[in-house]
């Protein structure tokens, strides 16, 4: 099964990308835990490129070109997300997790998201693309 | 799915705030000015989170200037009876070492009362 949704790069369409997923796990038997770990690597990824590659400093696109295009593959053993932007080149597994806080004040905010996105997933790989990234997730489908 | 968020101080001063639903980056966002509202003036609080279904990074940057600004008053917060999932969201970002979390009520009590 492989399933896909193009959204534009905005905050708010998160809402719809988290729809989707909802609908393709009533759908399919990914259990609740995959779908759980499908919608955090997800949202880490796109609030990353929505804050990030499609920030008005950051990019020359038009809002037409800000688009993330996401894809789910499943297969019975094989689980995959894909996610693609047209952004800058951003590897964020280049990026070293933080490590944890020693005390409240000490915490920092924000950086969480992707030691949550490689704690998630059984496999991250990172692929440039002409223009922009793409991202593929593994996950456990059970 | 989205989120709500109510609460309310018992006699004893503790005081019980519960969230429902999605701490997405958009429930994050719903919920940010209340919580802080609250976190900013109550000094022993469980964050109850039994209906929870969902909490991602944004969600926690939340609950973690939430809990900064309760320690500078010499509160306490506690996150009370989190699923599953959101339990390991809560321990893989090590918010477990800065936040306690309990499963049982009268724990929870105890500890921000003591």
């Amino acid at each position: 099964m492989t399933s896909s949704i193009t959204v534009s790069g905005k905050l708010e369409k998160l809402a719809d990308v988290n729809l989707w997923l909802d609908t393709l796990a009533t759908e399919t038997n990914i259990s609740k835990s995959s779908l759980y770990a499908m919608k955090l690597c997800c949202e880490e990824t796109y609030m990353n490129i929505v804050m990030h590659s499609y920030a008005p400093e950051n990019t020359n696109l038009t809002l037409d070109e800000q688009v993330v295009n996401l894809q789910v593959e499943y297969k019975e053993d094989d689980l995959r997300l894909i996610i693609e932007d047209n952004g800058n080149p951003f590897n964020p597994l280049e990026k070293s997790s933080s490590a944890p806080a020693k005390s409240l004040l000490d915490a920092q905010i924000g950086g969480l998201g992707i030691s949550l996105m490689r704690k998630f997933s059984k496999a991250i790989n990172y692929e440039p693309k002409d223009s922009g990234n793409r991202l593929i997730f593994q996950f456990e489908t059970s | 799915m989205s989120i709500d968020i109510n609460y309310e101080t018992s006699a004893n001063g503790v005081t019980t705030v519960n969230i429902s639903g999605s701490m997405d980056a958009m429930g994050a966002q719903a919920i940010d000015l209340k919580f802080s509202a609250i976190s900013g003036s109550q000094n022993k609080l469980i964050i109850n989170f039994e209906k929870l279904d969902y909490l991602a990074s944004m969600g926690i940057r939340t609950l973690i200037m939430g809990a900064k600004s309760v320690q500078l008053r010499n509160g306490k917060m506690v996150i009370l009876k989190p699923n599953d999932d959101v339990q390991k969201v809560l321990s893989e970002s090590g918010v477990d070492t800065l936040i306690p979390i309990y499963q049982d009520l009268q724990e929870a009590e105890a500890f921000v009362l003591s």
